[in-house]
């Protein structure tokens, strides 16, 4: 009896050993990274639900597009939902080579960012949306009367002095501190009708609230921006445009495979267009929504899609 | 090469400079060698704490680079910390991984890789090894707020930057150190050369040029102002000199004086020796002439006796007993004078030994027969054991050597004593004859002058001995004459053994 006794008590002790370190292994945050703009940021509670419902912790880490790598490779974060071709490809190849950091699939939507007026302006400034019309009517984009025209950019960094060098336009750049601020300043436009260039994207709630084109710059190569003798000028780089149709991608921290498969199974899953993400960034920027509540939202709304990226082994109570 | 060449080359003042001046030589350059040590060192340090100063500037940047993973920002980095002089390479290390490098670095397995500007590999390079010396440092990035290390950067020198940059101050050590090397041994020669060498030369010439002939005439003057040990062995030795000058007069004039007296005393004895040749020739002559003149009167006494003695009757038995002592004395007086004869003889330069092969046994036998008369009148008894022994020599003089010897032990021995005379081969094969008694003996006191013309033992004159004291001396002269030697073993009361020892024919010296 008392044999019996003492092995279940090793037993016991070696299995629920086992048991802790399975549990402490699950236990710990996944940190997701959430940027400075609506739409993934709202992605990112989507995600940290879905992951919440199958029974994993999850937390949301603020961190700049630049810094985002370094941490993702680093293990310090763990999950981003929006990686954009336009601004951060260079930099995703680099650790995606590494090893630090898994390409995690695309999503549906693809992207572009790029120079950005609303429709009327092509009847102020007849030839748009090609850019030679932006050299004979800069004087129409100017703020202070002048025949220079006035570009207004995100707060990322873009080479877009260069290309305004490189394709002659007699444009200033006059840079926001913030996303909503190139929102008040087309609200502002749009109000008086005043001719406006800023810089947008897409997939962005712009695009379902206002009308509006992208400029059409000569189509972009990877030559432009390495070789100054490609393109309409031969001295400078970046006489060209962005790239068109780029693609969004989600990208994980190499290790989130083998510490939680199944949120590395979900987040492959995971999958968005461009209606879905424009729309989820118009209830956050457009109809004030907070991100926490524009997420449930649409979590609430799309059950049957979102259960769907959870595979069997992965549901609630499965998981390893 | 001259003498005052050669005392400057190796006079002691000479030694001690060089001797002082290569000690000073051996510590210049042990501490020049130390101190450009100390420079190395020094150097080496500043480098490295050059290094360490390299870590604020670049850290910030290279931080961002690290945290990026971007090759391109950290290449222009490093590229920029390559612009160093002192820099030679960097590396950069991730979780203790190699990241990317530039210029000469060390791999963590310690082998020396080369990297191109764009951090390219292109060459291994394994001899410069031991000259890389690196300083790391962490490269933390701020995050959130949080310090976090992301990797480390090593910045490798080498000695070849230590040794540019310590080159100009070592030339400096060094120029230094031979200026000093230089002033000092002009500075040595100068002052040893004023002070030794000039003064002890000038000593040198004048020991040299001592003339003991004309000690009162020499004078050394070193010109030294100073009081010091020259000066003291300047006036030392010309005080000697005069004191030797001194005592050579004394010398001279001891040495006149001892001449003129060894001249008188050598004409003194020249004299003497004259007079004593002049004496013992006349006494030569005297005893020549005297015994010839005494020997011929003798020879008719004793003739006469013993014929007179031949025609005497039975009745005349006084004048028989007379004429018996007659002839006794007379031929004991006849042996005498022959005895003084072969002396004087003897002593003469024309002496001549009669060589021969001489047959030892007929000779003993003959001359013991000699002596029977008196050995019978004292009941002595003579043995003999015959043994055929030749000898080269003069077979008269050795019957006289032996009968003069066979009389002594006669005249010594005790009554009913013995003679014993025997011949016998040494070990280095000369012929021995010997002639022992069982006399009074000789006194080893006495042993050496038994053989010295007309001596007599104090024992001879108290009991009444006959003899004149030249048998011994004659026996010594004859036995000389004939290359032989004689030897003489004797204990008090017990007896003497005379031993005479022939040489071998091929000795003898003609």
């Amino acid at each position: 009896m008392t044999n019996i006794r003492t092995n279940f008590l090793i037993f016991s002790f070696l299995f629920c050993s086992f048991c802790d370190a399975q549990t402490t292994k699950n236990q710990e945050p996944i940190s997701i990274i959430v940027n400075d703009w609506s739409s993934q940021i709202v992605l990112a509670h989507i995600t940290g639900n879905i992951l919440n419902s199958v029974g994993y912790k999850t937390k949301y880490s603020f961190s700049t597009i630049n810094e985002q790598w370094g941490s993702l490779s680093q293990g310090i974060d763990h999950v981003q939902v929006e990686v954009w071709e336009g601004t951060m490809s260079a930099m995703f190849e680099r650790v995606i080579k590494s090893g630090s950091v898994l390409d995690a699939g695309s999503h549906e939507a693809t992207t572009r960012e790029e120079w950005w007026y609303p429709t009327y302006v092509e009847e102020l400034c007849p030839g748009l949306p090609d850019w030679r019309a932006l050299k004979k009517c800069s004087a129409l984009f100017s703020n202070d009367n002048s025949s220079i025209g006035r570009y207004v950019a995100g707060p990322w960094e873009k080479p877009e002095a260069a290309r305004i060098r490189a394709l002659d336009l007699n444009f200033k750049i006059d840079t926001v501190k913030k996303a909503d601020d190139l929102w008040s300043e087309l609200k502002n436009a749009i109000t008086h009708n005043k001719a406006i260039v800023l810089f947008n994207w897409s997939p962005n709630w712009v695009e379902a609230v206002y009308e509006g084109k992208f400029i059409e710059f000569p189509e972009y190569h990877i030559d432009c921006e390495i070789d100054p003798k490609w393109g309409v000028n031969p001295d400078f780089h970046y006489d060209c445009g962005n790239p068109k149709n780029g693609f969004l991608k989600k990208a994980v921290w190499a290790g989130l495979k083998e510490q939680w498969p199944c949120a590395f199974d979900i987040i492959k899953n995971i999958n968005f267009n461009n209606e879905n993400i424009s729309a989820l960034a118009a209830v956050v920027d457009f109809k004030k929504l907070s991100y926490e509540q524009a997420a449930t939202q649409w979590l609430n709304e799309n059950k049957s899609i979102w259960q769907q990226w959870i595979s069997q082994n992965c549901k609630a109570g499965n998981i390893p | 090469m001259s003498t005052n060449l050669f005392l400057k080359q190796n006079s002691i003042a000479t030694q001690l400079i060089n001797f002082v001046f290569s000690i000073y030589c051996v510590i210049a350059v042990a501490i020049t060698v130390g101190q450009i040590v100390i420079e190395y060192k020094h150097t080496q340090q500043a480098i490295e704490d050059e290094l360490k100063t390299n870590q604020q500037i670049f850290e910030p940047v290279l931080s961002a680079g690290v945290w990026n993973l971007d090759k391109e920002q950290i290449t222009n980095t490093l590229n920029g910390m390559l612009a160093i002089p002192i820099v030679i390479g960097v590396k950069i290390e991730q979780k203790g991984q190699f990241f990317t490098g530039m210029g000469i670095i060390k791999s963590n397995s310690g082998e020396v890789l080369k990297f191109n500007e764009n951090a390219k590999p292109i060459a291994v390079v394994g001899a410069d090894s031991t000259n890389i010396f690196s300083y790391e440092f962490p490269i933390n990035y701020i995050f959130r707020g949080k310090s976090r290390e992301v990797g480390s950067a090593t910045i490798y020198s080498n000695s070849s930057v230590i040794i540019q940059r310590v080159q100009f101050g070592v030339i400096l050590i060094i120029i230094n150190a031979i200026i000093k090397t230089i002033a000092l041994w002009c500075l040595f020669v100068w002052a040893g050369n004023r002070l030794l060498i000039k003064p002890l030369l000038k000593l040198v010439h004048a020991i040299d040029k001592v003339d003991f002939d004309e000690l009162g005439e020499l004078e050394i003057n070193l010109d030294n102002k100073r009081e010091n040990e020259l000066t003291i062995i300047e006036s030392s030795f010309s005080e000697m000199l005069k004191n030797l000058a001194d005592t050579r007069i004394e010398i001279i004039k001891s040495h006149l004086l001892l001449e003129e007296k060894v001249k008188e005393r050598t004409k003194d004895l020249l004299e003497s020796k004259n007079e004593a040749e002049q004496a013992n020739k006349a006494k030569s002559d005297f005893l020549s002439r005297i015994s010839h003149e005494l020997n011929t009167p003798l020879n008719a006494i004793v003739g006469g006796s013993q014929v007179l003695q031949c025609n005497m009757t039975q009745g005349d038995s006084d004048n028989s007993i007379l004429l018996k002592h007659i002839n006794t004395a007379g031929l004991h007086l006849s042996m005498l004078v022959k005895d003084i004869m072969d002396f004087v003889y003897s002593n003469k330069d024309e002496f001549e030994v009669n060589w021969e092969e001489c047959n030892l046994n007929d000779i003993i036998i003959s001359s013991i027969v000699m002596v029977q008369p008196f050995t019978q009148a004292q009941n002595i008894t003579i043995d003999y054991e015959q043994k055929e022994h030749n000898v080269y020599a003069d077979s008269g003089r050795i019957r006289q050597i032996l009968v003069n010897l066979l009389n002594n032990a006669i005249k010594y021995n005790k009554k009913n004593g013995f003679i014993e005379v025997y011949t016998s081969v040494n070990s280095e094969g000369a012929v021995q004859m010997h002639i022992k008694d069982s006399g009074i003996g000789i006194d080893s006191s006495d042993q050496e002058l038994i053989f010295e013309p007309f001596l007599r033992l104090d024992y001879a004159k108290t009991n009444c001995i006959d003899g004149i004291g030249i048998g011994l001396s004659l026996v010594k002269t004859l036995v000389d004459r004939m290359q032989a030697t004689v030897s003489v073993y004797s204990k008090i009361n017990i007896g003497s053994t005379f031993t005479i020892t022939f040489k071998q024919k091929k000795e003898i010296q003609h």
